[in-house]
């Protein structure tokens, strides 16, 4: 063993060694994070909620809305403003496209600390969602939580009940633990977290630096981060079913593009139809999933628990909205699954609950895809439908004081 | 269990802290069972077959040691249960289904097909059948004497860091290292962890990242271009290369870090200016192994120029069949075995003694690009999955087939740039290794600085090694 000693105090083993450590130094002092690629996970989570903020002074909002793509690409943040406007209150989106529950919690966390103010959450639910709630952690939600301090985040992945298995060869025995080395190490170390992205810029440093150019030369001077201006309906592509809709976009890299249509767009349709088929598949078989009454459900719910927690100790209310998604999906939200819904909401939030808004049913059924990107996205028309829709609902609701009586200034 | 998995990494660190700390028999055991847990990691109960032919060629061996050299024929005998027990098995294994495909495709008796078997490859069992039989043919050559401990010899043919996708070690090596154990130095130590990362950067890095273009290639051949096709059968060459030698490579420096120095397996062989030297520097332990127990015992090169050749195709077709059982690997083989013939012809002329002597530069050149060149049909050869595929490939590279795609839509020009980055690279560092490197420890730093920040940033999720299915 001492030549192994020796070999530990040799320069030839140290100084590799030092050289990773410092250029995880150079990474931890947030150097790189303005380079990381746009819209990118951890490109996301940094810039939607400095963005948010950045805009402090002039839009320290009265109410957020939390969520996923959905609510990203679904609601507009300015017509949402547009709407509320006779009220004299502000309304902010910190939605992130692709997060999870514990993504949404953290970025809830950052934000509640730099806007005292905030009165009411207005929470984008996908009646979809509790039945894929993951128990494991993908490689998106890890790129999120990694942004965030690692004291923060790995208590968090045993309160959220993430699970990786590790199963011990031969004897094949099966250990569970709540990360595994890898989702650690990810967590642990900016080099190992940015791998891919630094990848990318040195594979193709001239599209990223136009790109940080680009974005430096027109800084984006709304107080929202994003407004959905894809114009791309689904309905060009005429499905009748979900299987009609694979099969006809499988081929997602060649034509027939219908018009307004090209092959980001079909493949994200073929994405979205896959999931849904995969989602719909996996509820099929049991009874307990007709009831939605199953163990990712209740994992589901107990983690929304976890995140309204926070604005629940803030005395903050919580409006819980069920986004319109498309028909091709078929009727997801049964009203047995709406009770469970309702009252795992109620559960949760207590007298923070302000109320229960299901929009699942906005668009007609002939038409829906019209106003849909993808089976799980709306497009710009969506886009409209729902903000107005919901602007309108939080008008009322405000000025008639239904909400809670004390946001009404 | 593959190097490249969180079990290896978890495995490796245990069995090195405990097999430095025993000595004797006991670090003996402890490698042993490490080798039947890393083994077991993949098949339970595969390890049954390298038990059965470990103790079959433990007992022939005993069994001829003690048989006089004068019984000529008893010796044969006895050695022959050896060959028939260890090729029985790899026969079964591997061969079964080829066989009745064979009969299946003859059909003399135009009777119904024979329907194929469920039969599981054991991972390895070409390697550790090669290297428990040489040890056995070395016995009877009275080149070795039998080894009366079983425990030496069942590590010998089990041995962890080789056992799977060799090197195909020598008995003479491996009871060399383990009779007289030399101390693992802090510079053995050095050599050995700079090997390992470099295996790991030539597995995860290159040879994965290929295969991107590779399985695109192989798979959308129909409607590429000839100029894309090239690009994805020499990455194919390339990503082979970096996956074989980066396996070998770890398990050279894994055996090193107990004490165990293998020879080096590949030596720059992808940039060589004729197929013999390529050979020559291409998975050096099998090459010598063929020459050793197939062509020289056919007599080599002593009987005359058609036996020369005759004796040469038996050996490559050996090695096509040795590599799978398929025709498109006896067609393989049977190409190596052609391009080494006209080599050889080409090599006794005096047209190459001219052109050695006066073509310089630009003829050493010409010489290493015809020999990828040569080598591509090998390629294609080896990876496509049929010998229609083979064809079709082929023609497509040669212009025969020609559907679309030209320079201008060449869309593989980042893989095309890469590859001759490895050429030239190749041909550069030909004539450095690990250990002249070592010599100086600001080349061995760099060169654990680049290979640690290459897997960083270009080493993602890895797949299997190519060579465990042979």
């Amino acid at each position: 063993m001492t030549e192994f000693n020796k070999f530990y105090k040799d320069k030839r083993f140290f100084f590799p060694i030092l050289v990773f450590l410092m250029f995880e130094l150079i990474l931890e002092s947030g150097i790189y994070t303005p380079f990381l690629k746009k819209n990118s996970y951890a490109a996301n989570i940094n810039r939607i909620t400095n963005h948010v903020i950045s805009k402090k002074e002039s839009h320290d909002p009265d109410i957020l809305i939390l969520g996923t793509s959905v609510a990203y690409q679904g609601l507009s943040t300015r017509i949402l403003q547009e709407k509320i406007n006779p009220t004299g209150l502000k309304i902010q989106s910190i939605a992130i496209p692709g997060s999870e529950l514990i993504v949404q919690h953290l970025v809830s966390e950052k934000i509640l600390k730099e806007f005292p103010n905030v009165k009411l959450l207005v929470y984008v639910g996908e009646v979809t969602m509790p039945w894929v709630s993951q128990t494991g952690l993908g490689l998106p939600t890890l790129a999120m939580i990694s942004e965030f301090s690692r004291f923060d985040v790995i208590p968090l992945l045993k309160e959220f009940e993430y699970t990786s298995k590790f199963r011990i060869p031969v004897i094949e025995k099966e250990l569970e633990t709540h990360y595994g080395i890898s989702d650690i190490s990810y967590i642990l170390f900016k080099t190992i977290a940015y791998r891919r992205d630094m990848n990318d810029f040195i594979l193709d440093p001239g599209k990223r630096i136009k790109y940080i150019s680009r974005d430096r030369k027109n800084p984006n001077n709304n107080f929202y981060y994003f407004e959905n201006d894809h114009t791309e309906k689904m309905s060009s592509y005429e499905f009748s079913s979900l299987d009609d809709c694979v099969s006809k976009t499988k081929d997602f890299n060649n034509p027939p593009f219908p018009e307004n249509s090209n092959i980001d767009h079909k493949k994200a349709i073929l994405d979205t139809c896959a999931l849904s088929i995969d989602t719909i598949n996996r509820l099929a078989p049991t009874k307990q999933a007709k009831t939605a009454d199953t163990d990712s459900t209740r994992l589901y719910f107990k983690r929304l628990t976890r995140v309204f927690q926070n604005y629940k100790n803030k005395n903050i209310n919580v409006l819980t909205v069920l986004a319109p998604y498309s028909y091709t999906m078929g009727k997801i939200g049964g009203p047995e699954k709406m009770e469970v819904w309702e009252r795992e909401i109620s559960n949760s939030l207590g007298k923070n609950s302000a109320g229960f808004l299901d929009l699942q049913d906005l668009f007609d059924n002939d038409d829906s895809n019209k106003y849909c990107y993808d089976t799980i996205h709306l497009n710009k028309d969506g886009m409209e439908k729902f903000s107005i829709a919901l602007g309108d609902y939080l008008f009322t609701q405000i000025t008639e004081g239904k909400v809670d009586g004390k946001i009404r200034k | 269990m593959l190097f490249n998995s969180i079990d290896f990494l978890i495995f490796f660190p245990v069995i090195l802290i405990l097999g430095n700390i025993l000595k004797g028999n006991t670090q003996k055991l402890l490698l042993l069972f490490a080798s039947f847990y890393f083994y077991m990691a993949w098949n339970r109960y595969f390890i049954f077959l390298i038990l059965a032919s470990t103790l079959l060629d433990y007992i022939v061996a005993l069994y001829l040691d003690s048989t006089p050299i004068e019984k000529t024929t008893k010796r044969k005998w006895i050695l022959s249960i050896s060959m028939v027990g260890n090729l029985g098995f790899l026969a079964y294994f591997k061969y079964t289904n080829f066989l009745i495909g064979v009969v299946n495709d003859i059909n003399f008796w135009g009777s119904e097909s024979i329907a194929l078997q469920d039969i599981t490859l054991p991972v390895g069992i070409s390697f550790y059948t090669f290297q428990s039989m040489s040890y056995t043919i070395d016995v009877y050559r009275k080149q070795l004497a039998a080894k009366r401990s079983f425990i030496d010899f069942s590590l010998y043919v089990a041995f962890f860091p080789q056992l799977v996708a060799g090197p195909i070690v020598r008995a003479t090596t491996f009871f060399r290292d383990l009779e007289v154990r030399l101390p693992v130095l802090n510079e053995d130590i050095q050599i050995a962890i700079t090997r390992i990362l470099i295996g790991f950067v030539r597995k995860i890095v290159f040879a994965d990242n290929l295969g991107n273009v590779v399985d695109h290639t192989f798979l959308f051949y129909s409607t590429m271009g000839p100029l894309e096709i090239w690009t994805g059968v020499i990455a194919f060459g390339w990503q082979i290369y970096f996956d074989f030698a980066g396996y070998t490579d770890i398990a050279i420096g894994v055996a090193r870090l107990f004490g165990f120095r293998f020879d080096p397996n590949f030596n720059f062989p992808m940039s060589t200016n004729s197929i013999t030297d390529h050979w020559s520097k291409w998975h050096i332990s099998f090459s010598t192994w063929i020459k050793d127990y197939i062509y020289i015992p056919l007599g080599g090169s002593r009987g005359g120029e058609h036996i020369t050749y005759r004796n040469l195709f038996i050996t490559w077709f050996f090695a096509g069949v040795w590599h799978g059982a398929a025709y498109h690997y006896i067609a393989w083989g049977l190409w190596q075995g052609i391009m080494i013939g006209i080599h050889r012809v080409y090599s006794r002329s005096q047209v190459c003694r001219i052109l050695n002597e006066n073509g310089g530069n630009f003829y050493d050149i010409s010489c290493r690009i015809f020999t990828m060149f040569c080598l591509s049909f090998g390629f294609v050869m080896f990876r496509a999955e049929n010998m229609a595929k083979v064809k079709e490939i082929i023609s497509s590279m040669i212009l025969f087939n020609y559907t679309e795609g030209s320079i201008t839509t060449y869309s593989n020009w980042r893989y095309g740039v890469l590859l001759i980055i490895c050429f030239t690279a190749s041909t550069i560092f030909s004539k450095r290794n690990i250990e002249t490197m070592s010599s100086s420890p600001f080349k061995l730093m760099m060169a654990n600085t680049v290979s640690i920040f290459l897997l960083l940033f270009f080493g993602f999720e890895s797949t299997n090694f190519l060579y465990f299915q042979f």
